[in-house]
């Protein structure tokens, strides 16, 4: 357990670095805005208390809100998408449960719960977040259509990642 | 009492969800007035050093690009100065600066780290209150219209882009000089609509859009952009034209922050005429 807390701490710089300097670059038409940072909430230990994962959602949110001067706004989505965290995972419990070696990965729980746990939690993500910042409902059908491109496109890099950098490591021991 | 204390613990994610979004919204609120706390400088001053370091390792790709730009710049000032004019008369007028004042002074910096991306774009700078920048003073680039300046720290300065949903700019249209508003609708990073221009106006399309210097902020003359398209909303008594920006915000590297002298002056000259009435 103790040897794990690094690694989440170097994600968490990682998907942070990647999401401003790179991601927060990409431009196409206003259409497309991927936020793949709230990776490193999905991805933390199933036994995560959920206050802890609250605190993480904000903290994270905010370490993005910083660098994107979007004050609170990352940070109100990233939290609401840690608090839904532990009813999703509830709601896409096994037949047989979870056995305590499980992770919230793809390599561990496998591509279709993945996807589905994934897809949910970015969707409210997305939404909470393209909301704020509209504020209105004056282009509602081309903030409708941001939601869905940008969700799409989240989804598809998280499972692009999942498989680059933990894909390989679980396939060798099997 | 102990039933109010077991509901909230059974339920403490749900209040924690509720504390921490509001927090959340108390920091948008107060990060949308034109002023930010002081503590949130010390932040603007990390995230500004974070984003140079950035920048000095990108620049060099952007090099040449950026020479061609800084190389047209020159030629048009140095078409400006009144050496490069021949004079064919004998008298030869030239305007002595000494009986004018400076009304503006113009700060060079760099762009470190800017976005078109979002609704509400924002821009940093790495010229702050150090070299004389200060809140709402105007930014322009080579080619035209940049932004406001929104808050300083001592090294770095962040703008309201002209890319942002709150930011209008005073325009005037070249031809026949009719003055109207310039804002942004959130889409595309090339184009602003131009509006409270009336139909009785004669307009044409690749018509230069300028600041009109009403606004106080940006000297007259900058320009904006063309005009790309425009039509009447029936039934209305306005034009809706759409205007092809004359800076490319994607490409923005080198900027100058527009100081006005005299804009106290002129400010309180305002305040008390209005406070008369």
């Amino acid at each position: 357990m103790y040897s794990r807390v690094p690694g989440h701490i170097i994600r968490f710089m990682l998907l942070v670095f990647a999401q401003v300097m790179i991601l927060n670059n990409v431009h196409l038409h206003g259409l497309f805005n991927p936020y793949i940072y709230p990776l490193f909430i999905l991805l933390l230990p199933f036994e995560t208390p959920a206050w802890f994962l609250l605190f993480l959602g904000f903290f994270c949110g905010f370490t993005v809100d910083l660098f994107s001067n979007s004050m609170g706004m990352h940070a109100a989505a990233t939290t609401l998408l840690a608090f839904f965290r532990p009813y999703m995972i509830g709601l896409l419990k096994p037949a047989a449960g979870y056995q305590p070696e499980d992770k919230p990965t793809i390599s561990s729980m496998g591509f279709l719960w993945f996807v589905t746990y994934v897809a949910f939690l970015m969707f409210i993500h997305h939404l909470v977040f393209f909301m704020i910042e509209t504020l209105s409902f004056r282009q509602i059908i081309f903030v409708i259509s941001k939601i869905a491109i940008s969700t799409l496109i989240s989804i598809a890099l998280i499972v692009t990642i999942q498989y680059l950098f933990y894909g390989k490591r679980k396939r060798s021991e099997l | 009492m102990r039933n109010i204390f077991a509901f909230i613990f059974r339920y403490h994610a749900f209040f924690l969800l509720l504390m921490l979004e509001t927090v959340c919204v108390a920091l948008m609120i107060q990060n949308n007035g034109f002023h930010r706390a002081a503590f949130l400088n010390v932040s603007d001053e990390f995230v500004g050093k974070s984003y140079k370091v950035y920048n000095e390792v990108t620049d060099y790709i952007r090099l040449g690009e950026e020479n061609r730009l800084l190389a047209d710049e020159n030629s048009r000032l140095r078409n400006t100065l009144p050496n490069s004019y021949y004079a064919d008369t004998s008298s030869i007028k030239t305007v002595r600066d000494t009986i004018r004042h400076t009304l503006y002074h113009y700060i060079p910096a760099r762009v470190i780290q800017t976005s078109t991306n979002r609704l509400n774009n924002y821009i940093y700078i790495n010229k702050g209150r150090d070299h004389g920048i200060k809140p709402r003073m105007a930014v322009i680039g080579p080619n035209g219209v940049v932004g406001i300046v929104k808050s300083v720290s001592d090294h770095f300065a962040s703008l309201y882009s002209m890319l942002h949903s709150q930011v209008t700019v005073s325009a005037r249209v070249k031809q026949n000089g009719s003055r109207g508003t310039v804002k942004w609708d959130g889409k595309s990073p090339y184009y602003v609509n131009l509006e409270e221009i009336t139909r009785q106006e004669q307009l044409h399309q690749r018509d230069t859009i300028f600041t009109s210097g009403v606004s106080r902020l940006f000297p007259d003359n900058i320009p904006i952009g063309i005009v790309e398209s425009f039509d009447l909303i029936e039934p209305g008594n306005f034009y809706d034209i759409r205007v092809m920006l004359s800076t490319d915000f994607k490409k923005l590297d080198y900027v100058y922050v527009v100081s006005n002298i005299m804009h106290e002056e002129i400010d309180s000259l305002i305040n008390r005429t209005e406070d008369v009435q």
